[in-house]
């Protein structure tokens, strides 16, 4: 049975970690860091041009957070086209990198279906998934965790 | 990084690769519709494999925040009124930032009454390829898809119509 999983992994590896890629609406090919933390933002474009949407949660977040995490920036294929998102990039170009969620794969898999939603994974593994209050608690409870006990470290923990 | 972690995230990546590589559905005409069960608002239990191959179907994707949708309704309530009892209707509401509440409060202001669910996972919604609100998807008798638009268009109306049409025919010549 080891030996099968074994051969198995050999067999998927390559492609696993090739393949875990994702495209952004720039062409580029990003690669999620299997270290440290990454915030992945599922959020409505046509909500973010006020002052209420994924843009201002995300700026209230504790910069320590911000800026250790790698943020990519997901919109759902629906009622928006690429020069739509490309037109608001020009205006928000802190909406990057920015992934278009083509047929909800992205959504689905992380069982969301309200916007906005956040996914936090730490060293590869999902750490917390939710709405966008329950995600503001579980940054600041990580932050004050780290300034309480970590003081000497640079690093948050879940 | 202890054993469990790594194939804990091995694991992980495996599992995202499979779902990120899956194709976006794209359904195309003479494609054969994927059948879905859901229910409406009224408590009632839809199974599209019952109306599947045995009578047309006219689904319309929707959402309560997409205005043309809202300004099409009445559309939608006329073409449930003309062809409800020959081909099987339901709107579809796409279930992204909406809610019941919203919808009965939206059909109450446009006063219409109309057979809907509310996909609640996004199951239906992306098995359909739906990439806007409103979708009009027309499938045959045969249960292949014949049309679908964005919009109410003319070409959507002819196609009930003539759908209808030959669904009433059919009942007549197996009544006894």
């Amino acid at each position: 049975m080891r030996l099968f999983i074994f051969l198995l992994t050999l067999t998927c590896l390559p492609s696993a970690y090739a393949e875990t890629n994702l495209k952004a609406l720039s062409g580029e090919i990003l690669t999620l860091p299997q270290r440290g933390w990454v915030h992945l933002v599922f959020f409505n474009l046509w909500d973010s041009y006020g002052d209420t949407g994924a843009r201002q949660t995300l700026a209230l977040l504790p910069e320590t957070f911000n800026a250790q995490a790698t943020t990519v920036w997901i919109q759902p294929r629906i009622n928006v086209t690429d020069a739509q998102l490309r037109k608001f990039q020009q205006e928000f170009p802190e909406v990057k990198p920015l992934v278009v969620d083509e047929g909800f794969t992205l959504m689905r898999h992380y069982g969301h279906w309200q916007l906005p939603a956040h996914v936090i994974l730490h060293d590869g593994t999902t750490v917390f998934s939710g709405t966008s209050d329950a995600m503001q608690n579980y940054v600041h409870k990580i932050t004050e965790n780290k300034n309480a006990t970590q003081k000497n470290s640079k690093e948050l923990t879940p | 990084m202890t054993p469990l972690i790594h194939w804990r995230q091995l694991a992980a990546t495996l599992t995202l690769t499979i779902i990120v590589t899956a194709p976006a559905h794209a359904l195309n005409v003479d494609d054969p519709a994927p059948a879905f069960h859901t229910k409406t608002l009224a408590g009632d239990s839809i199974n599209l494999a019952d109306s599947l191959g045995k009578r047309p179907i006219y689904l319309k994707f929707w959402a309560t925040w997409c205005k043309y949708c809202v300004y099409e309704l009445p559309h939608a309530q006329q073409v449930y009124r003309q062809y409800g009892d020959s081909i099987t209707i339901l709107m579809v509401n796409v279930g992204i930032n909406d809610s019941v509440e919203n919808i009965q409060s939206t059909y109450a202001k446009a006063g219409v009454s109309l057979p809907t669910a509310i996909d609640t996972t996004g199951d239906i919604v992306a098995s359909y390829g739906v990439v806007g609100t409103p979708n009009h998807i027309v499938i045959d008798a045969d249960g292949k898809l014949l049309y679908r638009s964005f919009l109410a268009t003319d070409e959507l109306d002819t196609q009930l119509a003539a759908l209808a049409a030959k669904a009433k025919a059919v009942k007549l010549e197996t009544q006894p």
